[in-house]
């Protein structure tokens, strides 16, 4: 192959490129494809080797690993007994608060349906640069685009891509991720955005006149129409003034990310009569945005006590000013 | 012998996506390219190329284009590297790594620019040291597995 015509080629195929990609940006048939047939391979060899591998474990827990069975066996006897005494008090405050709610008019997170699923993988590939992991369901098994993905500690993420029977899911860290919150105690709303991986998540928005102390729980508001009301996110770590009279706030999520196995996605119940929900990914170019790289671990105490001396020291210069 | 071929290839698919589950950015299909280029069979290539690509951009979750992209460069490259070397020597994988290596961190930049996406640049240039260190051994590992269906189509 000559100079020449490696030059046309390589011109050839960069306008084949460009075709293929404004045809897809316009139609958003090769995502859909690519989508639907690249999820679905991989997820039946992921899911075909998780077998294999729960196969062979079950086979060695059942023949093998015996020892120590009847001991824990009398064991899980009393820790029954006593979670069955417990379950009959629970029941009896759940009717309780059912008559409540319904008094109320409240909805509920209990409206909202779950279905457990099994992550198969975290990042794959050389094309995967959002904090993500595939689950085993997908659209025929209710993981649509959008659905939330919570576990017993809180939110998780959402759902980003789906096909049939695996899909991709966003999780809260990733700098693309906006979920509507607000704050236990103050009743404070705001925007939490991920900052990436082993980060943590900044509550954006909030005024700087707003009451939000560390150690406050935030929760989903559902004004987004993407998450349910009340699911636990995370808790204020630090509170500082920020810039454009805007607070700038700090929340370490519930979840623990890098341990997670098995996660329940949330069934919207009025998703037929409500209008779209807000995008899962939001896009934040680099030039103007750079997240705020702080560690997961903050000395709450110090920031207590910096936030306290903050707010006196405040109170004082109103008093002297009416003074 | 077309079965054969058909088996092997899935195979690799089979492996290539169990071993991406532990090496975070890397592609293992990407070795399967070149040898599909070096094969010389149009119609191979083909299906090999078409199939990769959905596989990549599919589970991937960045917008369409950079798989795409990086795998038209890799016959571009491909095709210009032969000049100076043999295709099935160690020089040239080894040099057509780095260029590929090279050309993935420019791609992503350039398109996640494009498509407002902030992406960890840290990590880019990370994964795209362990794809140029990466791509010759799996590719001299699938290249010596691939003997048996070759001189099973030479008989």
């Amino acid at each position: 192959m000559n100079a020449r015509r490696l030059i046309v080629i390589t011109v050839l195929l960069f306008l084949f490129f460009l075709g293929i990609y404004t045809w897809n940006e316009r139609t958003g048939k090769f995502d859909a494809i690519s989508t639907n047939v690249g999820i679905e391979v991989t997820g039946f060899v992921l899911r075909s080797i998780a077998a294999v591998q729960s196969a062979v474990a079950d086979s060695w827990n059942n023949y093998v690993n015996l020892i120590g069975v009847k001991e824990e066996n009398e064991r899980l006897k009393d820790e029954l007994f006593a979670l069955k005494r417990e379950l009959a008090v629970a029941k009896e405050e759940k009717a309780e608060l059912v008559r409540l709610r319904r008094l109320l008019s409240i909805e509920y997170l209990s409206e909202w349906k779950a279905v457990g699923t099994r992550i198969l993988a975290w990042r794959l590939g050389a094309n995967d640069f959002f904090e993500s992991f595939v689950l085993s369901k997908g659209f025929f098994s209710g993981a649509k685009v959008g659905t939330p993905i919570v576990n017993a500690d809180g939110l998780i993420g959402r759902v980003l891509k789906a096909g049939p029977y695996t899909s991709i899911a966003l999780l809260l860290t990733d700098s693309g991720s906006s979920v509507s919150v607000i704050s236990e105690k103050g009743r404070v709303s705001g925007i939490l955005q991920g900052n990436g991986h082993n980060q943590l998540l900044s509550m954006r928005f909030v005024k700087q006149n707003e009451e939000i102390l560390v150690g406050e729980r935030i929760l989903t508001s559902g004004l987004d129409l993407s998450f349910p009301k009340g699911i636990p996110v995370g808790e204020v770590v630090s509170v500082k003034y920020g810039s454009n009279s805007m607070l700038d706030i700090q929340v370490r999520p519930f979840v623990v990310f890098d341990k997670l196995e098995e996660v329940l996605l949330l069934q919207n119940p009025f998703e037929h009569i409500l209008p779209e929900g807000s995008p899962v990914y939001s896009p934040r170019p680099n030039q103007i945005f750079s997240p705020i790289q702080a560690p997961l671990i903050v000395d709450r105490d110090e920031e207590n006590k910096n936030f306290e001396k903050v707010f006196d020291e405040q109170a004082n210069a109103d008093t002297d000013g009416a003074d | 012998m077309v079965l054969l071929n058909i088996s092997w290839w899935g195979i690799y698919i089979v492996a290539a996506v169990f071993l991406q589950c532990f090496t975070v950015g890397v592609d293992f299909l990407l070795p399967g390219i070149i040898v599909a280029l070096q094969e010389r069979r149009p119609l191979q290539f083909l299906a090999v190329f078409l199939a990769f690509v959905l596989i990549q951009e599919g589970i991937g979750t960045m917008p369409f284009g950079n798989v795409f992209l990086w795998y038209l460069l890799t016959i571009v490259f491909f095709y210009a590297w032969q000049w100076f070397f043999e295709v099935e020597s160690f020089t040239f994988i080894l040099l057509l790594s780095i260029a590929l290596a090279v050309s993935h961190y420019f791609i992503v930049s350039v398109l996640a620019n494009i498509q407002d996406i902030y992406i960890d640049y840290k990590a880019l240039q990370d994964e795209s040291f362990y794809q140029m260190f990466l791509t010759p051994i799996i590719w001299h590992t699938i290249n010596y597995l691939r003997r048996g269906v070759r001189s099973v189509a030479q008989d």
